[in-house]
């Protein structure tokens, strides 16, 4: 029985430092609408703040807490700096673009802590007056944990004080609730948002700074908090204060009971939970619909439209390049070429489903990986050839596509997004645990292509030919009945409705499209490395593909081809020239989006388009 | 659109300028990959070791008359960018040999490339037993002891001490899955008294205060950890605060001895503990003291355990390659097979039953010193004794 309370307990203290992190992340989204990507690199920012403070004012007595709120402050100003520097430009894109923003500001804070603070992992001070345990029920619970529930609440109180008692409150509710009305009622928008982002890194460095006396400050906070934060709020309901710390409770104490019953279920807990919650309220314990429809129409702003006959030129053009090729770069070339197109067609896949089929999916990996297994499994045990394993490939990911589809099509926005990532993250758990059936981590090795088709040139126009012409077909569905059908249902969900389409069966067929070609390319992969891991299905593989589709751009048709070319050519080039590669890919990726909101493919043809005098 | 046209151009442009620039150099290519970006604080060292390796060699000449030169890459911690880089590495660079990697994946997945590419690998770290058993090839040489027989050894150890009643904390991957499974079944062959009351699986950085109160929740009278970094970190922190480290229980590691581990936690490393380790500070030998006062001397930090193998697996490729009077791969590979070498830490030889060496981790206590913590050491890991049967082995590696 006491070792039950100390659990519980337990799982509270997980839940105040989740909360203090993902309160921050959901005031932010509440008001200015961004999904903070970097809000874990903040709360690692925090830490590292914090320690090198403790460092140099000495850990002990008074200093300590001095350390922690000096951290908290600062990471409040760096987030106010990013907000005014960044943020405030890419306002006016598209909410993905904003997304990507963020992103690039992850993978800056990465590099700079890594060459600030230096490789090795930090070991802060232990809290002065709360290093040890107390006893409670005859079990020992370390004090601080205990401070830290406590100071969670009175972080929650005060945060609930300030919005509902404050002038500066009622606007942030306000905010939260019709941000256009509150700008033309007077107030000053951009201070308000600055202000709200500056509050709420200041609770993500103070989650990280409160970090420091239970463990090892190091590189990989940011991504391990910001997923957990990002589920947290999602299951909550985005904006919703309440629904965080709730949120927070049922994550931390679940994981304390979960784990006494299935000690293997690490891997997959919390997506399950917000799986659950997502699948019987869509919009999360809190959230509302309302929230949503903004999102939906910023998609993707703007008809597609089929392209001018003159076009076709540059595509045959272009086409007799990608043919000549071999005679044009070296053998690595060609590799790195086969690379390009197979994610040319994952990023194409995934352009169908986001820009013509306007759902923000942020699991694509889930299909690319379904493919990629697919084929590996059939190569290792059944002996199946090359041929066969590829049309299994994308028959799979259907399948996958459209059991998860069916459940993500009654979400939308940002919480259809996550149910995307959730099941992804489930079939990854599935990948990396079954060890005897999928390698695990270690992944199923020498799957490669058959002798006729395994020289680089060879595989090159294999790839070529099965990728071109499916992103033909993908082309083709966008401007087929079919396309338009789906692009209404984007663009006017209830006046498609009202003509008679089923838009959620569209949506749904949609999903199983992309994902049957997403599969494809995950299987094409397969035979490309020889190999396959679970590494396909994580997170960092929907976070190319998402990167990839937006910096070419949703309005066009070459714009994730373009895309894919480009991220893959930077991702691999700079990473040669310099060991900085995560700065400069950071920076391009920020320019991309400050410059060219429209993605390189859209932001082209729209200087185009202005130069001929189309628009003003 | 004439300009989309003409960067497609100037693209192909670059890409043909840089295979043309990677034609043949004088110096002896080596391909070195390390996760710099994603684990710096496990690639660092190794990458100090390959340097100091490659320097002393170069001072006395070379190999084959010709200078080494180190090209490093990124794997970005991804076994698929690892296989991009090593295509880059291969192809464009055109080198001999490659070596690296900690994260056992993408270790695997370079292991594959090399023998479908006919390239030989040789390694420092390799804490996969599929590695060189049943995914064993001619191209792979790894130095890293398996953890087969790590768990084997520390399970002899625990077969000795009083306690009965264990709990074993690992990260819920192939690593810490094996080393588990391995650590049980020896110890309790062993010890058919023994039992396991708890196994805690946290997910690699995500260990939580509620994996360490579940663990002690049946009162275990011996641990087994091998969860590492922060997750170490952590367990070391909560259970000095939690007082869980008493005398009357017995706590073995694979992972606390380690200098990577081991010199940042300092005194919060609780005494007693028996762990695996290399024991830079004490070992006396002259060629040991003159490796590490060099590598101090270098590049003003301690040596750790990736500095160690950076540095022998760099020895190893030299001695292969003067060995084989050839830079070719198969060569090379041929030559590697059985290759025996003096290292700082004594003679290392590549078995020639599976191309694992035959270095052995130091079982030792850890202790606190004046100078921080360090361990005692009690005995050092005989591989022939503890690995497994050769026709095992044979078969293993002949299934493919």
């Amino acid at each position: 029985m006491s070792f039950l309370f100390i659990q519980l307990l337990t799982g509270l203290s997980t839940a105040a430092v989740l909360f203090l992190v993902a309160s921050g992340l959901s005031l932010i989204f509440g008001v200015t609408r961004i999904l903070n990507f970097a809000h874990g690199s903040l709360y690692m920012l925090g830490a590292y703040i914090a320690y090198t403070l403790t460092q140099f004012l000495g850990g002990a007595g008074m200093n300590f807490w001095l350390s922690l709120l000096l951290a908290s402050v600062g990471t409040g100003i760096i987030g106010a700096g990013i907000e005014m520097l960044i943020l405030r430009r890419v306002y006016h894109v598209p909410e993905l673009f904003q997304l990507l923003a963020t992103f690039a500001v992850v993978l800056i804070v990465q590099d700079v802590t890594l060459h600030t603070w230096g490789p090795e992992d930090l070991l802060g001070p232990q809290a002065p007056g709360l290093a040890g345990s107390i006893t409670l029920l005859g079990k020992p619970f370390p004090s601080y944990d205990l401070f830290l529930i406590g100071f969670a609440l009175v972080v929650l109180a005060g945060l609930y004080l300030l919005l509902h008692k404050t002038h500066f409150g009622i606007l942030v509710r306000a905010a939260t609730e019709d941000r256009e009305m509150v700008a033309n009622l007077g107030t000053n928008q951009k201070w308000l948002f600055t202000a709200v982002f500056a509050l709420g890194s200041l609770l993500a460095g103070l989650g990280g700074a409160l970090q420091l006396p239970r463990e090892s400050v190091s590189l990989t906070m940011d991504m391990s908090m910001i997923i957990d934060a990002f589920v947290v709020v999602v299951i909550g309901g985005m904006g919703s204060l309440r629904g965080a710390a709730l949120a927070s409770v049922i994550v931390g104490v679940t994981q304390a009971f979960g784990i006494l019953i299935f000690p293997q279920i690490t891997l997959v807990l919390l997506f399950l939970i917000m799986a659950v919650v997502l699948v019987f309220k869509p919009y999360g314990l809190f959230g509302s619909v309302e929230d949503m429809t903004v999102e939906k129409a910023q998609i993707s702003n703007g008809a597609m439209k089929p392209p001018a006959p003159r076009l076709k030129y540059v595509w045959i053009v272009a086409g007799i390049c990608l043919l000549a090729l071999p005679w044009l770069v070296g053998t690595y070339g060609l590799v790195l070429a086969s690379e390009m197109i197979i994610l040319a067609l994952f990023a194409a896949s995934l352009h169908f489903i986001m820009g013509p089929g306007g759902l923000g999916v942020f699991g694509h990996a889930l299909y690319f990986g379904l493919g990629a297994y697919a084929v590996a499994l059939l190569t290792k045990y059944f002996a199946v050839a090359m041929p066969l394993a590829l049309i299994a490939a994308p028959i799979a990911a259907v399948l996958g596509a459209l059991v998860f589809g069916w459940f993500c099509v009654r979400s939308q926005g940002i919480y259809l997004a996550m149910l995307t990532f959730a099941f992804a993250q489930m079939i990854w758990a599935v990948a990396f645990q079954w060890y005897d059936v999928t390698g695990g981590d270690n992944g199923l090795l020498g799957i490669w292509p058959p002798e006729w088709a395994s020289n680089p040139t060879a595989f090159y126009y294999f790839v070529l030919a099965l990728s071109g012409a499916s992103i033909f077909i993908l082309r083709h569905m966008i401007f087929s009945p079919y396309g338009y059908a789906l692009r209404a249902v984007r663009d006017q969900t209830k006046r498609a409705e009202a003509i008679g389409l089923n838009a959620r069966k569209l949506q749904w067929m949609g999903l199983g499209l992309a994902g049957a070609f997403a599969g494809l390319a995950g299987g094409l992969f397969v035979y490309s490395k020889g190999s396959v891991f679970p590494t396909t299905l994580d997170i960092h593989t929907t976070l190319d593909a998402f990167v990839m589709t937006l910096i070419g751009g949703l309005n066009s048709l070459s714009g994730p081809i373009v895309g894919s070319v480009v991220y893959t050519w930077l991702k691999s080039e700079i990473s040669r020239q310099t060991e900085l590669w995560r700065l400069a890919l950071g920076l391009i990726i920020l320019s991309i989006v400050i410059f060219f909101p429209q993605g390189i493919v859209g932001s082209f043809n729209q200087w185009v388009r202005k130069r001929k005098g189309e628009i003003g | 659109m004439k300009k989309i046209l003409l960067c497609a151009a100037v693209l192909f442009g670059l890409l043909a300028a840089q295979a043309m620039a990677a034609d043949a150099q004088p110096p002896i290519k080596i391909g070195a990959l390390q996760c710099f970006s994603t684990c710096a604080r496990w690639a660092e060292p190794t990458r100090n070791g390959w340097q100091l390796a490659i320097d002393e060699i170069n001072a006395s000449g070379g190999v084959l008359g010709r200078k080494l030169e180190l090209v490093t890459r990124d794997d970005k911690g991804d076994p698929d960018a690892a296989l991009l880089a090593a295509d880059d590495l291969l192809l464009r660079e055109k080198v001999s040999v490659i070596t690296g990697p900690v994260m056992g994946n993408v270790v695997a997945a370079l292991s594959s490339f090399a023998v479908k590419n006919q390239l030989p690998y040789i390694t420092g770290y390799g804490a996969v037993d599929d590695l060189t058993w049943k995914n064993g090839n001619d191209f792979t040489f790894v130095d890293d002891e398996s953890p087969y027989t790590q768990a084997k050894s520390l399970a002899q150890l625990a077969a000795t001490l009083p306690a009965k009643r264990w709990a074993t904390l690992a990260p819920n991957y192939v690593y810490g899955r094996d080393f588990v499974h391995n650590f049980e079944e020896e110890l309790k062959k062993l010890r058919p008294d023994v039992t396991f009351v708890r196994e805690e699986w946290p997910a690699i950085g995500h260990l939580g205060a509620e994996n360490i109160t579940s663990l002690f929740s049946n009162d275990p009278q011996g641990v087994l950890v091998t969860a590492f970094t922060q997750d170490l970190a952590k367990f070391i922190r909560e259970g000095n605060i939690r007082g869980l480290f008493t005398k009357n229980r017995v706590f073995i590691s694979s992972t606390l001895g380690i200098p990577e581990e081991m010199d940042y936690l300092g005194k919060e490393i609780p005494e007693g503990w028996y762990v695996q380790t290399y024991p830079w500070r004490s070992i006396d030998t002259p060629e040991h003291k003159a490796f590490v006062s060099a590598y101090e001397a270098k590049f003003n930090v301690t040596p750790k355990l990736g500095s160690l193998y950076g540095y022998i697996s760099i020895k190893q490729i030299a001695a292969a390659i003067v060995k084989a009077g050839s830079v070719k791969g198969v060569a090379i590979a041929k030559a590697a097979k059985g290759l025996e070498i003096d290292t700082p830490v004594g003679p290392i030889k590549f078995r020639e039953i599976d191309n694992r060496s035959n270095f052995g981790f130091w079982i030792g206590r850890t202790v606190q010193t004046k100078d921080g913590p360090s361990v005692v050491v009690i005995k050092r890991n005989n591989i022939a004794d503890l690995s497994p049967p050769d026709d095992w082995i044979r078969a293993q590696r002949n299934e493919k």
